[in-house]
């Protein structure tokens, strides 16, 4: 309870009737704040306890929903084919940009009828940039003079013979045809059937 | 008696003890609710200061020193916390040109002296705009001086000067009107 005459200013009496308060709350509770406000303090200040709420489960197993569901539709459209959008490639007559190797000027009959002064270093044009890739030919088996039968160089089908293959002898069988039907077969050798005894087993 | 229980409780809350925080909670609530009620404009936006206030008292507890009272620390946080919340407010400092907040209710002297106490005041205040009920509130109430205020409000003191004079006639104005009938 306050009176006007206790004041000596406007300032005066709000100091003095706030500093006289009573320490508890007034009993219409005008001065007390609601519970809310120590709920709202508690769950910030304090920290959470230990152990998997309700809350931390629900917000993992989402989490965990929304990576498969994620994975899956990533993995069925990856399973589609891909329809490309890029326009059609036009097909242009290929020129050739690779430097021209200077070309033997005669015949191999020619160079060695008319020999050609050779430079001692080789054109910077002709020289590349990769190692000229060197390819060991196939080694053939040694077969001596008399083991080699005589070499036709005509083929059944005229053709020129590849590079690198080596002549077939010709069949003998097939040119000794005629002596071989003139002359006739010599009786067959009697050969003793041997006799096999027990003993020695 | 009394120091030793606020060490207490501030050994308690720096801990993390819920029990001492309650404690502390229970024991200042009241009073720091009642400074935040002349500078919140009702009870609601008084609750959201008292809350965030109470957050930073536990936030900050080690760096109590525990040279002056508790209670005055706890309070000048409380008041930095409104002042926070009111310089967020847009029309914070506005100039108020026809202010009619208060209605006739004293008959005589009597009344006047039977009903004017600290809710009432509070109220009162609380009509008040925001940038009036501040410097009243820091100046004549807290007891800051204006140059204080002008820092903490981030004014001049100018400013400081002319928003207590305007607050002290319209409160006037209030009480004086509450004389007639």
């Amino acid at each position: 309870m306050s009176e006007p005459q206790d004041f000596e200013s406007l300032d005066d009496l709000f100091r003095k009737t706030f500093d006289r308060l009573p320490e508890n709350a007034a009993s219409n509770g005008w001065d007390r704040p609601s519970d809310r406000v120590w709920q709202h303090i508690q769950a910030t200040v304090q920290p959470p306890r230990s152990g998997w709420s309700a809350k931390a489960i629900t917000l993992v197993s989402a989490l965990a929903v929304t990576i498969v569901v994620g994975l899956y539709l990533f993995i069925s459209r990856t399973d589609q084919p891909v329809q490309t959008t890029t326009p059609a490639v036009v097909e242009q007559p290929v020129t050739a940009t690779a430097p021209t190797v200077t070309a033997p000027a005669a015949a191999p009959e020619t160079v060695a009828a008319t020999p050609v002064p050779v430079p001692e270093t080789r054109p910077t044009a002709v020289r590349s940039i990769r190692a000229p890739r060197t390819v060991a030919p196939p080694v053939a088996p040694k077969i001596t003079e008399e083991q080699r039968p005589t070499v036709t160089s005509q083929r059944p089908t005229g053709s020129a013979p590849l590079p690198g293959s080596q002549a077939v002898p010709p069949n003998t069988t097939v040119l000794n045809l005629d002596r071989l039907w003139a002359t006739p077969l010599e009786p067959l050798p009697v050969i003793p059937k041997p006799v096999e005894s027990r003993d020695e087993q | 008696m009394q120091q030793l229980e606020d060490q207490e409780l501030v050994q308690g809350v720096l801990q993390g003890k819920p029990t001492h925080q309650l404690a502390l909670y229970k024991k200042f609530s009241v009073p720091m609710f009642r400074v935040l009620l002349r500078f919140a404009r009702d009870h609601a936006e008084a609750e959201d200061m008292l809350q965030d206030g109470f957050i930073r008292v536990f936030r900050d507890m080690g760096q109590f020193r525990g040279e002056g009272a508790l209670g005055g620390w706890i309070r000048r946080i409380m008041v930095n916390t409104a002042l926070s919340h009111l310089r967020k407010q847009r029309d914070f400092l506005r100039d108020v040109s026809d202010f009619t907040p208060y209605e006739n209710r004293f008959q005589t002297e009597e009344d006047f002296a039977a009903n004017m106490d600290a809710e009432t005041l509070t109220k009162t205040l609380q009509k008040l705009p925001p940038g009036y009920r501040t410097v009243f509130n820091l100046y004549a109430i807290d007891g800051f001086s204006h140059e204080e205020i002008a820092t903490q409000l981030d004014i001049s003191i100018g400013t400081s000067k002319s928003q207590l004079f305007k607050a002290r006639e319209y409160l006037k104005r209030i009480i004086d009107k509450s004389f007639i009938s």
